[in-house]
């Protein structure tokens, strides 16, 4: 009875959330949404074929087919964008807490680190990372992890500075709470949901530099069927062969307004305060 | 010389008082840019040290022939590749401040002048598709703010939550098949760096960006519409268009002034993208085929040299608010 | 005729209705002052006036006139032309009423252009620095160079009587316009409120929270409560003869110094 009341309330959220379910069993079921056709089997007699009733998206150079490319293409990209989140979310907050708990030379350290980083564009740094270590899709995402992380640091390590002199904080240290106890019980709480929505709304941007990343050859490599890959493959066909590009552009596009519709929602009832 | 000019700017704020930056305050800024600096270089240079591919293989088989392990390893030997990491690293920093940062080894030609053709291009696209953002998101952030909650702000805020989740690659390429092939009217390969040639790099930038800014300008605008001194004009009468035009705007674009900067600063490293769809001779394009083709010092080169304008135009950008916000200039 | 005439106003913002009937008849030369808890309605009522409740809020039933007229009927470019010159308001800090990044000049010089469309800039200055110094503020010259946020409080507060007074409108409305002040500046204020009454004939009406300053000052006082008048009448009876229990209340509110109220 409850749930169904929130799930009423909170109806683009609930949209959304269906929506982004979608997706994840597309890219879960893949194999049977595709119709069992093998996204990297290659029939060079069937190479550039406009999209036909056998083949709905058409195929590519090498004959693959377009459509199983696209839903096969789901997996990379969620799979790959929600493991950026998970790093960085993980260790953001575990840095930021330590930092903003202990302060002196820690948060020193920590800090400055971070400073180093934010100091810095991003795709810069993540490009030169992921080209140097070689083009892979794990690669890709430790590269983004990497200059990502430090955002959720300070937020984590801002939100604990807030409450760590509070009366209540310091009465916990006096009558002798451990330290693990204080930080799981009192920081971690604390951090925690302006961390979540922050994750939940950087879904859709980690999915756009981790297909760019790809689409400049540095992420996912051939035949991985991966969307930025795609494009970047379909460029040289565009006069061509326009549908290698509108598809796997669209499938970025729509999953992207869907998971960013979602951490807009999801941030919207959690913190109404903002907007 | 790129070091120089923050410089001369420093000793000139440095001699007038009634900034209220201090001199610690900048002192302190200069002495963090050249620690992120010295971090940049050494992250990027130990990345080089451990990665796999190695440049002089590539170099080699780049001109054609098939390296033996033994002329590999003297030509190594030669340009000091095996020495230690840290005698490696202090060699290339003493270079590098001494206005050397070694040669391409693809290219040929010293890091410096290739760096140095490609920034001027790359400046051009920044500066044009930041006006070009401009000229589309001010005045849709205006309208959506000053109509809050009519039908033409819910329009606005939609077009721009769909603009946001557009990758800039796939805009550039939809941009290329619209214009380029199906409508020839500009060239595919933007080569020349004339004006023609960054109509469409530029359009798919400032679409990215405009998105975002759009929203921006309208939250800032609706802040300062609800702030007390436009009750206080209207109480005196003041017409809606002098409140909105001569005081509402020109202070809601204080805020945006840094997210400018920033915005310039990454775009000045973030154009590698849209560079490689148009072929637009720039400093990302330069980077990506450097980086592919592990040419090490280049792409040091590039790191260091975009972290030091991103860093030096987000500290012009802090000391422009001392010009243009009284509050801060002026001690109470 | 009365100057201005409140005839059962009810305001709400959305469907909440914040002020229910309420009626004020300010006669010429009077000061009268609306006291109220924060929440009451008090500031409401003013800001009716002047129309500029802010977004959301409308004026659903009952009517105001001014000298006969209903200012509901107005169209917006009438309403407008009498905010700053039959009508001023006076706010509880005047310099957040100015633009934080321009001078006051510029305000000020901006606010008599706008209704005096054909005078020049240089006697728009000229204008304001007398009306400055009018309000006893010395150096006019230097305020209208200055930004807000560089003068006191008390100045801020004469800068912004000073603009409510250069037409000599018919009707000030004031908000709370001691409530930021120190005791010794409030009291100069106050006093300032009172000469404007006897040497421009200004009517004044004044929002306060502050019985005590309100009784010392006015003719005429309304409480109000939820948005309702709780109890009305002159300054004798508010104070000594009302039997109206939150009146009382508001009363024994007011410090008193040394076992004397301090009204």
């Amino acid at each position: 009875m409850k749930k169904e009341n929130f799930f009423l309330k909170y109806k683009t959220f609930t949209i959304f959330l269906i929506l982004a379910i979608l997706i994840v069993l597309t890219a879960i079921f893949a194999p049977v949404v595709s119709g069992g056709v093998d996204p990297t089997a290659s029939d060079l007699t069937q190479a550039i074929e406009a999209p036909s009733s056998e083949h709905i998206f058409g195929t590519d150079k090498m004959g693959r087919d377009i459509y199983a490319r696209v839903i096969y293409g789901s997996r990379v990209s969620l799979t790959a964008s929600f493991s950026i989140v998970a790093i960085v979310f993980v260790v953001g907050l575990v840095l930021g807490i330590l930092a903003g708990y202990f302060g002196g030379w820690v948060d020193t350290v920590i800090m400055r680190i971070a400073d180093m980083m934010i100091a810095f564009p991003g795709l810069v740094l993540a490009l030169a990372v992921a080209g140097i270590m070689g083009a892979s899709v794990r690669n890709a995402v430790l590269a983004i992890s990497l200059v990502t992380w430090p955002k959720y640091a300070r937020l984590a390590r801002s939100l604990v500075m807030k409450i760590r002199h509070r009366d209540y904080v310091d009465a916990a240290i006096v009558t002798g709470s451990k330290t693990f106890y204080m930080l799981s019980r009192y920081m971690l709480p604390n951090a925690l949901p302006t961390l979540v929505i922050t994750a939940a709304t950087d879904i859709g941007s980690m999915m756009l530099e981790l297909a760019a990343l790809s689409f400049l050859g540095f992420g996912a490599i051939p035949p991985t069927p991966e969307w930025g890959l795609m494009l970047s493959e379909g460029r040289a066909y565009m006069q061509s062969a326009p549908w290698l590009m509108i598809f796997p552009g669209l499938a970025i596009f729509i999953t992207v307004v869907v998971f960013n519709m979602l951490g807009d929602s999801l941030r919207d009832i959690l913190d109404p305060k903002s907007e | 010389m790129i070091l120089c000019s923050p410089l001369c700017l420093c000793k000139l704020f440095l001699e007038r008082e009634e900034f209220y930056l201090s001199k610690k305050q900048l002192i302190s800024r200069l002495l963090q840019i050249v620690v992120v600096l010295i971090g940049i270089s050494f992250i990027t240079f130990l990345l080089t040290y451990v990665s796999p591919g190695d440049p002089v293989r590539h170099m080699l088989t780049a001109s054609g022939t098939m390296p033996t392990d033994e002329t590999v390893n003297a030509i190594r030997q030669e340009m000091g590749l095996n020495d230690p990491f840290f005698t490696q690293y202090f060699r290339w920093v003493g270079n590098c401040l001494h206005g050397d940062f070694g040669d391409s080894y693809m290219l040929h030609k010293p890091v410096v002048t290739l760096l140095a053709a490609r920034l001027w291009p790359t400046l051009k696209l920044t500066i044009f598709s930041v006006i070009l953002m401009l000229i589309i998101a001010v005045p849709l952030g205006m309208i959506s703010a000053v109509y809050k909650d009519s039908w033409i702000d819910y329009l606005v805020r939609g077009i721009t939550f769909l603009g946001v989740s557009l990758p800039n690659f796939w805009v550039g390429l939809l941009l290329m098949l619209a214009f380029c092939v199906k409508i020839q009217i500009f060239p595919v390969i933007s080569s020349g760096g004339d004006f023609k040639s960054m109509v469409l790099p530029s359009l798919t930038l400032a679409i990215a960006m405009s998105s975002k800014y759009t929203r921006q300008v309208r939250t800032a605008v609706l802040e300062e519409l609800s702030s007390d001194y436009v009750i206080g004009a209207k109480a005196r009468g003041v017409k809606s268009w002098k409140i909105l035009w001569l005081n509402v705007f020109p202070n809601s674009l204080l805020p945006l002034i840094t997210m400018l900067g920033l915005s310039i600063g990454s775009l000045l490293g973030g154009t590698s993208v849209v560079e490689v769809i148009f072929s637009y001779p720039g400093l990302g394009n330069l980077a990506v085929s450097a980086i592919t083709s592990c040419d090490y010092y280049l792409i040091q080169g590039y790191v260091l040299w975009v972290a030091v304008i991103y860093m030096v135009i987000n500290l012009l950008v802090d000391l422009s608010y001392y010009f243009v916000d009284p509050r801060m200039r002026l001690k109470r | 005729m009365a100057l201005l005439e409140i005839k059962n106003a009810c305001i709400s913002y959305g469907s909440r209705e914040i002020v229910k009937d309420f009626n004020l008849t300010l006669e010429p030369g009077q000061l009268c002052s609306i006291v109220g808890e924060s929440g009451s309605g008090k500031t409401t009522v003013i800001r009716a006036v002047l129309g500029l409740l802010p977004g959301g809020g409308k004026v659903t039933g009952g009517d105001i006139l001014f000298e006969g007229n209903s200012l509901l009927g107005k169209s917006k470019e009438e309403w407008r032309k009498l905010r700053g010159t039959e009508i001023s308001m006076i706010f509880q800090d005047s310099g957040a009423m100015m633009n934080p990044t321009r001078k006051i000049g510029a305000s000020y010089v901006e606010y008599i252009r706008t209704h005096e469309k054909d005078i020049s800039k240089q006697d728009a200055w000229d204008k304001a620095v007398r009306m400055l110094e009018r309000m006893r503020l010395p150096s006019g010259d230097n305020i209208m160079r200055s930004y807000p946020f560089q003068l006191s409080g008390g100045m801020r507060q004469r800068v912004g009587i000073a603009m409510g007074m250069t037409y000599e409108p018919k009707l000030l409305l004031a908000d709370e316009p001691t409530s930021a002040l120190d005791v010794t500046t409030q009291a100069q204020i106050i006093r300032q409120f009172m000469e404007l009454r006897d040497d421009f004939g200004t009517n004044i009406i004044m929002v306060t929270h502050n019985l005590g300053v309100a009784a010392y000052m006015s003719d005429y006082l309304i409480v109000m409560k939820d948005g309702l008048i709780e109890d009305q009448g002159d300054r004798d009876y508010i104070l000594h003869h009302s039997e109206n229990a939150y009146t009382k209340m508001l009363l024994d509110a007011v410090p008193s110094l040394g076992g004397e109220r301090y009204v």
